[in-house]
């Protein structure tokens, strides 16, 4: 009978960060990743971009088929291969601020996490580490032990004057798209297509930490989808899953989900789990993007595709009425087109947190091999927020010459971040996992990364989800 | 009185005759391609022989794309002979504006510093393709 130290589920950032912590301090550990999809390596996606959906994935399986979406016109957006979302994201890295851990208790909205920014500030750093990260070394929006890895890459013109009128509000943008080589990668040379990069320049789970996965320690078995988790007497044992098309079972002594929040909270559910909280709350942030057509000054000399950070919408008492907002600059070449003004444009995304909701949710439904999602929108909160930053948004950009500003047709599908779903705290009542993201009742059962947030930023989750992961396989015997 | 069975021939043969007529009288894909880089950028000095290399390069890079051009064509027909079609005039702008602009970032325009008055020379479509040409974003500076 096959049997592990530990069984990890998924690829992603929130089980191989949580892996290479654990590899580091269980010297004679055996562990088993069990990942649904295949080894779709960097130039297999090159090779198949013609494939690429609208959301910039290109996977051998098409994530829509994986579940049953009863909104459609929102997708829930993940790609199902080895290293997760890594393969797809555009590698923007900022930390959440001090105050999105306490938003309840500062602001009286949403949930407050069982952890402070504090406590996960180590791993913060020990994630930008990892992933070789660059950001201004002189000032950042948040408190940092430790500078980033890299230097900041190199802001445009219109940055610039940004940075100018809001010197502590507007930053470079923290990134694993790197600004100097590293031992594996290229620097950035600003291709603007992030989500599948030509050189292979940012940080992939694939491109880093692959040496994980042959590590001798480690058995990674692809084709493999979990379906439930084996639990006798409060305790998990092992998990069900299945691989071309026959069912397996394998035991193991800790078992840590890093699926996606629509999986982990699935796989929990089919595992007999019963918790009235368990696959609530889904979320996701909310954003819309607008384009600033300028008179005299010329854009896109950033070395990078996005370069700057604003936090001038994103922390303050507003946060009692409406969400938080970050606004990120784009330098990906979008040319304007008429005579003598083709840079002088620039473009931006406001990107809003939102309060989770109980009605969006994750469900079983008749096939055991895909949840039902049910999402029934994002709430007033972001849309008075919305609805702000476009009331001051001539004041906010009064730095630039403003000719015009067109904006996006509503909110975008989608931000490609699945939050929620096995919400952490500290009250096993109000709460699924712990602040190390073991279950309440079954501490030996971890449900990572984005499902265990206890509420959202506007801020990226990744790095937190990475930190998260190191935090936990720190803290968990 | 015609038999139900000329009835459905006559029925069905409608739409093949309209296809068959508009594949007939259809301009080349590369000639739509052209004709939105001409009204696009009309105000520039276009090199004819460039932007006519261009539109077959085009055609042969987003070959999988003739639906689309043959609807931007039937498009473009109908904004301009009617009025209120203001959907169909928004989707040939979307199309006239990724062509110019692949067109001008497959140029020579942005390395001659955007000079308007010199004659514009394309240089390959590859240019306009990170895939094609990785690293070769004409605007970015480095430190």
């Amino acid at each position: 009978m096959d049997k592990y130290d530990l069984i990890l589920v998924g690829s992603g950032f929130a089980a191989t960060f949580f892996l290479l912590k654990y590899l580091g301090k269980n010297r004679n550990a055996r562990v088993l990743m069990l990942e649904r999809g295949r080894n779709d390596t960097h130039q297999w996606r090159i090779d198949h971009r013609e494939q690429m959906d609208p959301s910039g994935v290109v996977s051998s399986e098409n994530y829509n088929d994986t579940y049953i979406n009863e909104t459609p016109e929102k997708p829930w957006v993940y790609t199902p291969s080895l290293g997760g979302g890594s393969n797809c994201w555009w590698a923007c890295t900022p930390r959440f601020m001090p105050n999105d851990f306490k938003i309840y208790s500062k602001y009286g909205v949403g949930t407050d996490w069982p952890i402070s920014y504090d406590d996960l500030e180590p791993y913060y750093c020990e994630a930008e580490s990892i992933m070789n990260i660059s950001g201004s070394h002189e000032s950042t929006p948040f408190p940092m032990s430790r500078p980033y890895p890299q230097p900041p890459h190199k802001f445009n013109e219109v940055d610039k004057l940004l940075k100018k009128k809001y010197p502590n509000m507007f930053y470079h943008m923290p990134t694993a798209r790197p600004s100097r080589n590293t031992n594996n990668r290229l620097a950035c040379c600003a291709s603007g297509v992030c989500n599948l990069c030509p050189i292979d320049s940012k940080f992939t789970i694939l491109n880093e930490l692959s040496h994980l996965f042959n590590d001798k320690r480690v058995r990674v078995e692809l084709g493999s989808q979990v379906l439930s988790v084996i639990i006798e007497n409060n305790l998990a044992k092992g998990v069900t899953y299945i691989k071309d098309s026959i069912e397996h079972e394998v035991y193991g002594d800790m078992v840590a989900l890093g699926a996606n929040s629509l999986f982990n909270a699935h796989i929990l559910a089919s595992s007999g789990q019963i918790h009235p909280l368990l696959g609530k709350f889904l979320s996701e942030q909310v954003a819309f993007s607008c384009r600033v057509n300028l008179d005299g000054v010329n854009n896109f000399t950033g070395s990078t595709s996005l370069t700057g950070h604003g936090y001038m919408l994103y922390d303050g008492d507003h946060r009692r009425n409406h969400a938080a907002c970050l606004i990120e600059t784009f330098n990906i070449p979008k040319i304007r087109l008429e005579k003598g003004k083709y840079t002088q444009v620039a473009h931006y995304k406001f990107i809003f947190d939102d309060v989770p909701m109980l009605a969006n949710q994750v469900n079983l439904s008749n096939d055991s091999r895909k949840p039902k999602v049910i999402y029934n929108g994002h709430s007033s909160y972001v849309d008075r927020a919305i609805q702000n930053a476009k009331n001051n948004i001539y004041s906010l950009f009064d730095c630039l010459p403003v000719e015009s500003i067109e904006y996006s047709a509503g909110v975008h599908r989608t931000e490609a971040h699945i939050l929620g779903t096995a919400l952490m705290g500290d009250d096993p009542k109000g709460s699924v996992v712990n602040k190390f993201q073991a279950l309440h009742n079954v501490s030996n059962l971890l449900s990572l990364g984005g499902s265990s947030f206890a509420s959202i930023s506007p801020a990226n989750p990744t790095l937190t989800i990475a930190a998260l992961s190191l935090w936990s396989a720190d803290h968990i015997n | 009185m015609p038999s139900r069975r000329t009835v459905l021939k006559f029925i069905t043969g409608i739409p093949v005759l309209i296809t068959g007529g508009y594949l007939f009288v259809r301009p080349k894909y590369s000639s739509v391609v052209k004709r939105a880089i001409f009204n696009k950028l009309f105000y520039l000095n276009l090199d004819s022989a460039g932007v006519e290399q261009f539109s077959m390069d085009f055609v042969d890079l987003y070959n999988k794309g003739t639906l689309k051009v043959i609807s931007i064509d039937v498009m473009t027909r109908l904004s301009e002979q009617y009025t209120g079609l203001d959907l169909l005039v928004d989707r040939v702008a979307v199309f006239e504006d990724f062509v110019a602009e692949q067109y001008l970032l497959s140029s020579d325009f942005f390395v001659n510093n955007q000079n308007e008055g010199r004659s514009i020379k394309y240089r390959d479509i590859s240019y306009s393709d990170p895939y094609r040409s990785p690293c070769s974003n004409a605007f970015a500076t480095w430190l």
